[in-house]
């Protein structure tokens, strides 16, 4: 069994869009998922890419599998300029605990890098007790414990009643 | 006294760096703020814009002033797609109570809708109850206190450390 880490090509969107819902499914979010296959593509590898992304994928028996991916953007800081956000990190659960998660963030810190950002921020639930702890491990802060960052989020009905106050 | 809420302008640079340093006074991190306005001049009227603005100026006299700023970019979110983040949002204490804030925010959200995101994101300091409930007024939820979200971040020799750790093909 062999696993590689690499920049996803656009055929590996089936395969990322397959975790991506995963992912949502193991976060208990299915609903709230609102994006295409096809969008998702454009969006990733079309024109004007908003995202980029790293896979991990196992060889085993002939066979290619995308079985991790973490997906990513710039960022700004006017405190420190360039940074990046790591948006999804996901390794399925039988691939877990082999350093596949470690490497699919490393890539991003090594982007972080080569870019001159000084950051690399993601978000995580609380009653996700592993990946606190995992993260934490590596030397990620806390902001919110350590210095109560709350994230807000304003979503469409309310976009709407504030962009009405614009002149 | 008018005070205009437009798009900026790179001549806006540096009224934007004096706001941006009495924000994190405000937010009493002043030691953190490293930018220096070349590099907010490259970054945001460069060849590569890595952040929006609108500006709130104050005209009076024939003089102008800023008085106030919304900062912002495009994220994505793998559920719904290409959203916008506001990173910064600020306005002089003594211009505060008129409704700048409101026209400030309601730009960026206009643009949110025009350009068809979703959501707009951004982070409140749990101990600025004013601000709080300014943007819960606005309908803005607390996804912190809500869905228990909490702000991670990779710096230094952690991120360094992290780094080492990528063996990418």
């Amino acid at each position: 069994m062999c696993i590689v880490i690499r920049k996803a090509e656009v055929k590996d969107c089936p395969g990322i869009f397959d975790l991506i819902t995963e992912l949502a499914i193991h976060e208990k979010h299915q609903d709230q998922m609102k994006i295409s296959l096809e969008k998702f593509r454009e969006d990733g590898f079309g024109d004007n890419t908003k995202f980029q992304c790293f896979v991990a994928e196992c060889e085993e028996n002939d066979t290619l599998r995308l079985i991790g991916y973490v997906i990513y953007f710039n960022t700004y800081s006017t405190w420190q300029g360039k940074c990046i956000h790591m948006e999804d990190i996901y390794v399925v659960p039988e691939y877990r605990s082999k350093g596949i998660g470690s490497k699919l963030i490393g890539s991003v810190c090594k982007v972080a890098d080569l870019q001159n950002c000084g950051r690399v921020q993601f978000i995580v639930r609380d009653s996700n007790k592993s990946a606190m702890k995992f993260y934490k491990h590596q030397g990620a802060i806390d902001l919110t414990e350590v210095q109560e960052w709350h994230l807000f989020r304003l979503t469409s009905d309310a976009i709407e009643k504030v962009a009405a106050k614009y002149d | 006294m008018p005070i205009v809420v437009r798009e900026a302008l790179q001549t806006d640079c540096q009224g934007i760096m004096d706001l941006i340093m009495e924000l994190a006074v405000y937010e009493k991190m002043e030691d953190q703020v490293k930018m220096k306005i070349e590099t907010l001049q490259e970054d945001g009227f460069g060849n590569e814009k890595y952040f929006k603005c609108f500006v709130a100026e104050r005209l009076e006299n024939g003089a102008s002033k800023l008085i106030g700023y919304a900062l912002y970019y495009y994220i994505y979110s793998t559920w719904e797609g290409k959203c916008i983040y506001m990173e910064d949002f600020y306005v002089s204490p003594e211009y505060r109570g008129k409704g700048v804030g409101s026209r400030l925010m309601g730009s960026v959200c206009k643009i949110a809708v025009e350009k068809k995101c979703a959501r707009v994101h951004f982070a409140v300091l749990g101990w600025n109850k004013s601000s709080i409930d300014y943007y819960k007024r606005q309908g803005a939820i607390d996804l912190t206190e809500v869905e228990d979200w909490h702000l991670f971040r990779l710096t230094g020799s952690a991120l360094e450390k992290m780094a080492a750790k990528s063996d990418t093909v």
